[in-house]
């Protein structure tokens, strides 16, 4: 008997603090104690005394990055480039990556809000994503932005542009980078090459492609087989293993999405006893630095890349905003291009502007030009230059000093 | 080569869960003769040759081969002691070669560094199976390419090949053709003259008085005595195997001694067949009577009970049912429990009761459909239902709620019978409603027995236990190998003997 | 004459009693030390009404989806179809909101989808006796490979209008509608009855009259039918399907059943409560963890183990019968 009425009384409570957090969303924060503190009476008074520090009071302000993964070089690159620029401006950067689809990055998101981050930026699965994001950064006054992506479906950008927490977005111009590889590729008497790429529906995977396509379209390459929705290493090592055993004229391989696909169809190739005879193309870097400066030199490798600095430039909008400094009262739009290597610039890229974890492309220096409370001049036009004047010749004349 | 074995076991006892199979026995068998072993079902003498072939453990007691403490883990074991049993049941493995069947459990003796050495398993098996006159089959073959009867034969090489000491025969001999029956004699015979001893369980008695040298009879657990052969005849067997004294029968069972039931028929069976179990079944059931159904465990009779229920379906003739004015015919259990029909199954723990479900839902769920109103089942009037329903045959629980096997074996059969009461029963189909349960339990049911025919509810008991059926029914109806091989009216001249001969 | 067997042991009585009571608590003791702990540790942050509200809404769609489960374990199975049954569902209703732009047709076919193939599950489950567990992989894997099939174009959106429904409000009703309904017929009825009754002793059960075979059949219908509900709330939720709409839904209803209480071999001891409880606790640990910033490795580590403790402590050794 004793049991039931505990029972339920423990119903009843959960169920009230739910019917609570129903109440219309302008409560006060003395509601949310009165539930918290009922719910948990092992909290004593610790719970109500807390309360009254209002979290915008936190010092510490944070910015939650919404990501594909964290195991990959590409995402641990990154991180670690946003942790170095946490060091100048003091706002830092939690990570969460649920998974790779709307519901788990959408849940990201929620829960980021529910702790009370300043600003979010995300790597978006799909636009619509962006579009419930910004539901829920405009409710918990939360700005937000963008990396690696930007939005084309009309309805999607109007109600995302139209929010004033929306900072802007960066990314590369996919098919652009690509239609040069290509070029060069062809420029190279290649003819016959075989395509994998990323997921339908992806716009990185979709644009490298077209890229790529209208240009070996154009200059006359012949593409001899093509796989969708490689995304890892096992799937493109399979995927290379296919291509090189049912096409006897292959001269390269273009594995156009996933970091870790990159090392697996070179490993593929060399196992296949076709070391040098067939090439690899990529738009991405392994993180791998001396590997990829290897590939480079001896030509078995065309790569373009370095776009990694590109979340760098969404979270300097985020923290100037956070800061009520915003660079604009308009959404930003920076655009970067991605290296295409030649071996000279491998050479200096590898030896001094990519390194294991670290990426050295940019340094304190540049932070502090990029945050407006150590230069308050500094403008989102500005901003839009530094990323589209980004490469290996912009590196070398910000550092010979 | 003679010599002498003896085997004996002193003060076993073993019991499953309430009930004692085996009490207090002792027993001994010393040098080469065959030992028959005779009892009644439930009598104890399969518990007890389990134990001494190593299939079971005895709860106490001790047992000694050859002078020596001998205690046995397994069947294995067994066989290294010198210890070998042949069963009744199929006891080959399917999917196994005969070689492998023939050495189960005797790897060792032909793996070298872990590796088994196949070629040598058959060629020995080759060899076993041709001394023991199983010729022109290949050891290496899958054993379901034999027949069954060869099957069999090649339990008998398993048994054999390891040169036991003793010989445990579990009433092998109905299985078996003649030839089958003739080679295991031979077996038999064979043992004895190199001075073993062989146990022999039979129902056959001329089968009995051909071979054994001595019997030992049993009966509810206990040895009754053994005797040489030339002591006995036919009838004196059977008079030990269902005992002269009454002890508590006559306190529980029906006092009066005349058939009393109504002219109205209210179950009839005609033609009733199902190929394996039982054929041409041709009966009546009356309005209160108590109609006894009785044979040896595999007459069909159990397998009967459930196409009457309409469990399993026959293959042909007619089950119809006559009840309030209304002819009906029964294909599914539910048209049964609809028409108030109940079944109370011999195998309690699987078909009558719900073990992980309370006392409760066991006792509601025949007549769930008297308690929902438009879909709703109140818990209130279920768990009043559930308390007024258990009071009746007055069941010991801590409440209806707790889970029914918790309970006593007594108190479960309470249950289940029980929750045919509640749902206002008038025939019952009663299979062993009496098996594993304690005497007070047992007058009990016998006392409901009796309120049903005064009540005017009909009652098919079947059961294994003769007494019981001398004791309650009005009609008995005995089965032998799937036929009624007899049909008796209660009174005086009905005794365990008279039905015993229509049984076996 | 021994009267003992009639007596019940009082001694096994209370220690059967407390390990079963101990087990039903777990649940709402986990419950409680999930929010105090987590309370305390971010100032009450955790436990204030916004952030209640948020894991409210991410635990909807598991309680919903795991709601049906929770019959089909009822009945001593397992229903792991529901990541890839979602996932398709959802597509083929987006693709229905695509042609026709209405949206009640969407949900009905997403239902209708859903409920069919639990229709299928059942059918098969009783004539071809496979194994549930089996059967219900299979459709994992199948419906997965139609998703990808349907989606190799990339997300199938639905228009952006749509996002008025997913409102914390709307899924709330929804919640409390089928929980109520289904709640009713679990305890109320002799459905319930039947279903539990097949779960504790399904030959006894036969033989009491219940009609087996059309009771199984039922009870994958529901557990398809509210796996369509589910996918509708997804579905207005993410705004479109994509290949990897919902996966592990299925790994994330069977935590949330085993964090709930909930006996993996069903039978009468089964209860709807647990996915309740225990979806709440798989997003609120979650959400916590996140709250005061361990890692998302860490995150999966836990959740691990936890699960291994809440089956350790939930399984019924003594009652242990195959899932089937």
């Amino acid at each position: 008997m004793k049991k039931r009425v505990v029972s339920s009384v423990i119903i009843a409570l959960l169920l009230s603090t739910m019917m609570v957090g129903c109440a219309p969303k302008a409560s006060e924060q003395s509601s949310q104690t009165q539930a918290s503190s009922t719910a948990a009476p092992e909290a004593g008074t610790a719970a109500p005394a807390a309360s009254t520090a209002a979290p915008e009071a936190d010092s510490e302000k944070t910015i939650g990055l919404v990501i594909w993964g964290t195991t990959g070089a590409a995402a641990l690159q990154e991180i670690d480039l946003l942790t170095k620029a946490a060091k100048i401006t003091g706002i830092k950067v939690e990570v969460l990556a649920s998974g790779y689809n709307a519901d788990a990055q959408l849940k990201d998101v929620e829960n980021f809000a529910a702790k009370g981050v300043d600003g979010i930026m995300i790597c978006n699965c799909s636009e619509e994503v962006v579009a419930k994001t910004a539901d829920i950064c405009e409710e918990n006054k939360i700005y937000f932005g963008q990396f690696h992506r930007s939005l084309s479906k009309a309805e999607i950008k109007d109600r995302v542009y139209s929010s004033k927490y929306f900072v802007g977005n960066t990314s590369e111009d996919e098919e652009g980078t690509a239609y040069i590889l290509g070029k060069t590729i062809a420029d190279m008497g290649i003819k016959n090459v075989a395509i994998t790429t990323g997921p339908h529906g992806d716009s990185t995977a979709e644009g490298r492609y077209a890229g790529l396509k209208k240009a070996f379209d154009e200059f006359g390459v012949k593409v001899l087989a093509e796989q969708w929705d490689v995304s890892s290493g096992e799937t493109a090592a399979t995927a290379a293993q296919n291509f090189i055993s049912s096409n006897k004229d292959l001269e390269l391989i273009a594995t156009m999405f996933s970091v870790e696909a990159i090392k697996a169809v070179n490993t593929t190739i060399n196992n296949a006893g076709k070391k040098g005879k067939i090439k690899v193309a990529a738009q991405d870097t392994t993180g791998d630095a001396a590997f990829d400066l290897e590939l480079l030199s001896s030509g078995e490798a065309i790569m373009a890349g370095g776009h990694l600095v590109d979340p760098l430039f969404t979270y300097m909008m985020l923290v100037n905003a956070i800061n009520g400094t915003p660079l604009s009262d308009k959404p930003i739009e920076c655009r970067l291009t991605q290296i295409v290597f030649t071996p000279e610039r491998a050479e200096i890229y590898f030896k001094e502007m990519e390194q294991g974890n670290t990426l050295l492309g940019y340094g304190d220096e540049d932070f502090k030009k990029m945050f407006k409370k150590t230069n308050p001049g500094f403008t989102s036009d500005e901003l839009v230059k530094m990323a589209a004047a980004w490469s290996v010749e912009d590196f070398q004349a910000r550092n010979t000093k | 080569m003679r010599r002498e074995v003896t085997l004996s076991c002193k003060n076993i006892k073993k019991a499953f869960g309430a009930t004692l199979a085996v009490e207090n026995v002792s027993f001994e068998i010393r040098g080469g003769q065959i030992r028959g072993l005779i009892g009644e079902n439930g009598s104890g003498k399969t518990t007890l040759v389990s134990m001494l072939a190593g299939i079971l453990k005895c709860d106490e007691g001790s047992m000694e081969k050859d002078g020596m403490q001998c205690s046995l883990a397994n069947v294995i074991d067994a066989n290294k002691k010198g210890i070998s049993m042949i069963v009744q049941e199929m006891c080959t493995i399917d999917g196994l070669t005969i070689a492998q069947n023939i050495f189960f459990g005797h790897e060792k003796s032909f793996s070298k560094y872990g590796i088994l050495n196949l070629a040598k398993m058959n060629s020995v098996a080759k060899e076993l199976l041709e001394k023991y006159g199983i010729p022109d089959v290949d050891p290496a073959a899958d054993i379901t390419s034999l027949s069954f009867e060869q099957r069999k034969l090649t339990e008998f090489v398993k048994a054999l090949y390891t040169n036991p000491d003793v010989l445990i025969v579990d009433e092998t001999t109905t299985a078996l053709s003649q030839h089958g029956r003739e080679l295991l004699f031979k077996i038999m015979h064979e043992f004895k003259q190199q001075g073993k001893p062989v146990i022999f369980i039979t129902h056959d008695l001329p089968e009995l008085f051909e071979h054994c040298d001595s019997v030992t009879v049993m009966r509810d657990g206990k040895i009754v005595g053994t005797y040489d052969i030339q002591e006995l005849s036919e009838n004196k067997i059977k008079a030990l195997m269902v005992g002269r004294e009454f002890e508590d029968g006559g306190k529980y069972y029906r006092e009066d001694l005349e058939s009393t039931y109504e002219d109205e028929v209210v179950l009839k069976v005609e033609g009733l067949s199902k190929p394996g179990a039982f054929q041409d079944i041709n009966f009546e059931l009356h309005k209160g009577e108590i109609l006894g159904i009785g044979g040896l465990t595999n007459c069909g009779m159990h397998d009967l009970g459930k196409s009457l229920f309409g469990m399993e379906k026959a293959e042909s003739g007619k089950v119809t049912y006559y009840m309030n004015k209304k002819t009906i015919e029964v294909t599914t259990a539910r048209k049964a429990i609809a028409n108030k029909i109940a079944y109370v199954s011999k195998n309690r723990d699987q078909e009558s009761l719900m073990l992980t479900s309370s006392i409760m839902d066991n006792i509601a769920l025949p007549g769930i459909d008297q308690l929902s109103t438009a879909t709703f089942v109140s818990p209130g009037k279920k768990y009043k239902y559930a308390i007024q329903n258990s009071k009746q045959l007055s069941i010991k629980m801590h409440n209806v709620k707790q889970m029914v096997m918790h309970l006593s074996g007594g108190n479960k059969q309470k249950v289940a019978i029980s929750k045919w009461l509640a749902n206002g029963s008038e025939i019952f189909i009663l299979d062993c409603p009496t098996r594993g349960i304690d005497i007070s339990v047992k007058a009990a049911v016998y006392k409901l027995m009796q309120e049903f025919k005064t009540q005017g509810r009909s009652v098919i008991m079947i059961s294994e236990e003769l007494l019981e059926l001398i004791g309650m029914s009005d009609r008995i109806i005995m089965m032998k190998q799937g036929k009624i091989s007899g049909l008796a009216e209660r009174g005086k001249d009905i005794s365990e003997e008279y039905l015993l001969n229509y049984m076996i | 004459m021994t009267i003992e067997n009639q007596t019940v042991n009082p001694k096994k009585m209370m220690r059967y009693m407390n390990t079963e009571s101990l087990r039903a608590f777990i649940p709402f003791l986990g419950l409680i030390l999930i929010l105090a702990i987590f309370g305390i540790a971010t100032n009450g942050k955790f436990t204030s009404a916004k952030n209640l509200q948020v894991i409210l809404n991410q635990a909807i769609s598991v309680m919903i989806a795991g709601l049906g489960v929770s019959f089909v374990i009822s009945i001593g199975s397992l229903d792991f179809s529901h990541g890839s049954l979602v996932a398709f569902s959802a597509a083929l209703g987006a693709l229905v909101m695509g042609a026709t732009n209405n949206p009640v047709l969407c949900f009905l076919t997403i239902i209708a989808v859903a409920a069919g193939t639990g229709l299928i599950n059942g059918v098969l489950f009783t004539a071809f006796r496979i194994p549930s567990f089996i059967l219900t992989m299979s459709i994992l894997f199948m419906y997965r490979g139609l998703t990808i099939v349907v989606c190799s174009g990339g997300t199938i959106p639905i228009p952006l209008w749509m996002d008025v429904l997913d409102t914390l409000e709307v899924k709330l009703a929804v919640l409390v509608v089928v929980l109520l309904v289904f709640n009713y017929i679990y305890t109320f009825t002799k459905f319930g009855l039947y279903c539990r009754s097949i779960g504790s002793g399904e030959v006894a059960a036969k033989f009491a009259g219940v009609p087996v075979d059309k009771i199984k059949i039922m009870v994958f219908v529901i557990s398809g039918f509210l796996a369509g509900v589910t996918a509708c709330i997804m579905l207005v939720r993410s705004g479109g399907v994509s290949t990897r709409f919902a996966t592990f839904l299925e790994t994330d209803i069977l935590t949330a059943l085993v964090l709930g209480g909930m006996p993996l071999t069903g039978g009468s001891s089964a209860r709807m409560k647990s996915i309740v409880i225990g979806a709440f606790m798989l997003m609120a640990l979650k959400n916590g963890l996140l709250l005061v910033g361990a890692s998302d490795k860490i995150l999966q580590l836990l959740m691990g183990v936890l699960f291994l403790i809440a089956v350790a402590i939930s399984f019924d050794r003594k009652n242990i019968v195959a899932i089937k």
